[in-house]
């Protein structure tokens, strides 16, 4: 709302409550003294319209405004309708009851005061009834005088009338021909003219239309006489003057009791009916006054009641906003106090609820964060580390498993949090002996332990470490109160075992090559020295026999001698030098020489393109030449076995990963007996009778060197050698890099 | 010297003038009255209703030179006022105009004539000369209404706010006629 918009209220308001105000002194004096209302009457209406509409106008836009808070739904809009509708309620039931019974009341009155009139009308109309028989009798007076006037001559017409007068109690009668001359005057209120006054023209065509005529006079004299009962009559008769008829007219006093009577009622009427009238008027003001007061007060009423709504509900609907605010998680927006009543506490304690959640909120954000740094530091320790973690709940349910263990175990797909332990041997064969292991342990319920475990992973036998331990509560006081889950630690130790082997196997090939090779070359020259001097002198048979005996000695010394050399070159291994070379050129220079003995059973299967690779020539010359051999006599000594030799590019499936040349040498002889496979690289594995064992050891170690992995996949119907050397060999821990 | 006048209301002022002798200036009008049904029905209830003719001679004083007719302040010289009142017997149905200044009276039978018989009625004001100044200027102002102050109280709220109720509205308003004779 801007600065205007609140001035214009503003000064509406004090216009509003001046005008109201004032409208309703002004209706209190003006019923108070009803004098007073005729001149306050404008005033009244005039400060009763500006109230009421200024008070219209704010209810119309409360009205509005709280409709259009109800249909939109805001928050302490149903509340604040509520609370109208009850203060409506609340106001408007007394003054609607008032009013009905005061409008019955005003009802009742009104009847009364009819009644009154009703009683005053009757009254007036008995008094006209007495007159009208009054005016009977006089008529009736009247033509019975007729009788002795008309057959009087006219000299003795005012001697008749004279005593007929004085007979009848009349004031006056005057005789007058059918022409309306007088001819006859007897009269107590008037003396007899020169020239006597004819009749009245006006009553004269009323006789002659043969009415008589009956009026009542005031007269003159009237505190002497009264009123008068003017009377005319015509008179028949045949016998007088030729048959023409005369007329007669008379004055007769009313009697002064009646005409005072007449007059009190006369004026009691008229008092009531301008008191009726005045008491109606009185209704109608006095109505106009009391539905403005009506409305007035029910405007009023009807603001106040928005006006107390608003106020009572303000710090209700801050408070729902507040709680709201709370909801959405919001604290840090404390509700302005606007009172210091009950709701002013409430909306204090309300703030320092808030004030409280805030500084909760903030502390429980501050270790949500650091628990989840903390939690975030743990998975990456846990997925970097290379030793696999599997962490398992009170209910030997999976609840982590870090990366590495997945990798040792060939799982593509971690395990689904809270899978029971049992069941990941389901999914995963490979990791049953350890899943049996662990499951073994945590039933002995040892607190720590450590075992080896061995898996036939792709890659052949692996060999695991594997540790365990519980995972234990600790309460209040820091000391575990029960076992809160289980972890498990392993590593794959299968590289630091064939180290440890290649180690011993190399010390013991040194020390064999050393202790050994030294004296095979003195009883080799011996054992010929003996065959030179003693051959010529023995006879034919003896000869026979030393020069056999010799002969054995020098070839079985020969053969220690490769046996020797064999494990010299197992124990000392030569320093790589690589050169970039051409698998292509390579693989068909050591296939070529095969090829020269047995054409029909080597084949390559290579193509034209494959890059140029870093990698030791002679020594890879030396492993393929050993494989390519190996395979070519896995049929046995009596067969020859075809050798297939492929090589391509490879990647990985992991992304970034280098490409990798890969070549794989098959047979199709009789394969590796399972009893060796899992040691077939291993030094003194061998299926040949006459075999050293070393070769594949010794070709593993070369492609060791070379960053290199090689693999065999065999069954009955041949083995399959696949090595895979990496393009990117650059190994800062591999010797002789060219 | 005839003025036309806007008519207004129930109270019609009819031909007023302003004649001149050699020493006096004489203002007369005849008003003509239309009493509403309601009015008459007050009337027939016992209200007795007094009306009021008024003349009065002003001297006109502008405030500023060129000031508009409106916003002058006005002095008046003279005043003269004829009231007579109208009545009402039910006992013999008959009407009764009585004039205040002179006691006359008559009776009449019907409203009509009763009504017909104020318009028949002839005021006058007469202005002495020698009270105005040749060298200012003066005008009358004649004026006919009911007299609110003579009313019960209760029916004053219909005379005070005629335009709630159009048939209390018995007022002329005032009719204004220069003085211009005595440039001349």
């Amino acid at each position: 709302m801007d600065k205007f918009s609140i001035t214009l209220t503003t000064i509406l308001a004090a216009v509003g409550v001046i005008a109201t105000t004032a409208a309703f002194i002004l209706l209190a004096i003006s019923t108070n003294d009803p004098d007073t209302i005729g001149s306050l009457f404008p005033y009244i209406v005039f400060s009763s319209a500006v109230g009421l509409s200024i008070l219209f106008y704010t209810i119309a836009i409360n009205i509005y405004r709280l409709v259009r808070k109800f249909i939109a739904g805001e928050s302490g809009a149903r509340l604040h309708f509520r609370f109208v509708g009850i203060f409506v309620s609340l106001a408007l039931i007394p003054i609607i009851i008032i009013s009905l019974f005061t409008s019955q009341i005003m009802k009742q009155q009104d009847r009364g005061e009819e009644e009154v009139q009703h009683l005053l009308e009757g009254s007036q109309e008995l008094y006209k009834t007495a007159l009208n028989e009054r005016k009977k009798r006089l008529l009736e007076k009247l033509y019975q005088l007729s009788g002795s006037i008309n057959g009087t001559p006219t000299s003795m017409i005012d001697l008749i009338l004279e005593s007929a007068r004085d007979d009848s109690n009349a004031r006056e009668l005057i005789l007058y021909d059918i022409n309306g001359k007088q001819i006859g005057f007897s009269s107590m209120l008037s003396e007899p003219t020169l020239a006597p006054e004819p009749l009245d023209s006006f009553i004269s065509n009323l006789i002659h239309q043969g009415v008589e005529y009956i009026k009542v006079k005031d007269n003159k004299d009237a505190e002497q006489y009264g009123q008068l009962l003017h009377i005319v009559v015509p008179l028949h008769s045949a016998a007088i003057d030729g048959g023409e008829s005369r007329i007669l007219s008379a004055y007769f006093s009313i009697p002064k009791p009646l005409v005072i009577g007449q007059e009190k009622i006369d004026d009691a009427v008229m008092r009531n009916k301008r008191r009726l009238y005045l008491e109606d008027q009185r209704n109608t003001v006095h109505n106009i006054a009391f539905i403005l007061l009506l409305l007035l007060s029910l405007l009023t009423a009807l603001w106040f009641a928005f006006y107390s709504t608003r106020r009572l509900t303000s710090p209700i609907i801050d408070l729902a906003k507040g709680t709201q605010s709370v909801a959405a998680g919001i604290y840090n927006q404390p509700l302005q106090q606007s009172s210091k009543d009950d709701l002013g506490f409430l909306v204090q304690a309300f703030n320092d609820m808030m004030l409280n959640l805030d500084h909760t909120h903030s502390n429980l954000k501050q270790s949500q964060q650091q628990i989840e740094h903390q939690k975030a530091r743990l998975e990456g320790i846990l997925s970097n580390i290379s030793s696999g973690v599997i962490v398992l709940d009170p209910k030997r349910r999976v609840e982590r498993i870090n990366a590495a263990a997945c990798n040792i175990l060939e799982s593509k797909i971690s395990p689904a949090p809270g899978l029971p332990i049992g069941a990941m041997s389901q999914h995963n064969a490979l990791a049953e002996p350890l899943v049996n292991e662990i499951r073994d342990h945590i039933q002995g319920g040892k607190q720590e332990w450590s075992t080896s475990v061995s898996i036939n992973s792709s890659h052949g036998v692996r060999h695991l470490f594997c540790r365990g331990s519980h995972l234990l509560n600790l309460g209040l006081k820091q000391k575990p109160t029960h076992i809160d889950g289980y972890v498990v630690v392993f590593d794959d130790i299968t590289e630091l075992v064939s180290a440890q082997k290649n180690a011993a196997w190399s010390e013991v090939a040194r020390r064999l090559a050393h202790e050994i090779k030294n004296p095979l070359t003195p009883i080799q020259l011996s054992a010929d020295r003996l065959r030179h001097r003693y051959l010529s002198k023995m006879d034919e048979e003896e000869g026979a026999v030393l020069n056999r005996a010799t002969n054995t000695i020098i070839q079985q010394v020969d053969t220690l001698k490769r046996m020797v050399q064999a494990f010299s070159d197992y124990a000392r291994a030569p320093e790589l030098k690589l050169v970039p070379i051409s698998p292509v050129k390579l693989l068909e220079e050591v296939t070529e020489l095969f090829r020269a003995q047995h054409p029909e059973y080597v084949e390559l299967q290579i193509n034209d393109n494959l890059p140029v690779i870093e990698l030791d020539r002679d020594r890879m010359r030396q492993i393929l030449n050993n494989l390519i051999k190996n395979g070519l006599e896995s049929l046995g000594e009596n067969a020859v076995a075809n050798v297939k030799i492929s090589a391509v590019v490879t990647t990985s499936e992991n992304e970034g990963s280098d490409p990798s040349l890969l070549i794989k040498i098959c047979d199709n002889g009789n394969g590796i007996p399972d009893e060796l496979k899992g040691e077939i690289f291993e030094p003194y594995a061998t299926t040949k009778p006459k075999g050293t064992g070393l070769g594949l050891a010794i070709v593993k170690r070369i492609i060791e060197e070379h960053n290199g992995e090689i693999k065999l996949t065999t069954n009955k119907q041949g083995s399959c050698f696949e090595i895979l050397l990496p393009y990117n060999n650059s190994d800062d821990n591999r010797d002789g890099e060219s | 010297m005839l003025l036309s006048s806007p008519l207004r209301a129930e109270i019609t002022i009819v031909n007023p003038e302003l004649r001149e002798s050699s020493d006096n200036f004489i203002v007369r009008a005849q008003f003509s009255y239309k009493l509403d049904k309601r009015v008459i029905g007050a009337l027939q209830n016992g209200i007795q209703m007094t009306f009021i003719a008024e003349y009065q001679i002003e001297e006109v004083t502008p405030l500023l030179q060129f000031s508009p007719p409106f916003f002058h302040s006005n002095r008046e010289i003279l005043h003269g006022e004829h009231s007579f009142s109208l009545s009402y017997r039910q006992f013999n149905n008959r009407y009764y105009l009585i004039s205040l200044d002179n006691n006359s009276h008559g009776t009449y039978s019907t409203i009509e004539e009763a009504v017909d018989r104020m318009r028949l009625r002839n005021d006058k004001l007469t202005i002495d000369k020698s009270i105005l100044d040749r060298d200012k200027n003066y005008q009358v102002k004649i004026r006919a209404s009911l007299d609110a102050s003579s009313m019960p109280g209760l029916l004053k709220p219909y005379i005070y706010t005629p335009i709630l109720w159009p048939e209390w509205k018995l007022d002329s308003g005032w009719h204004t006629i220069p003085i211009e004779a005595l440039k001349k």
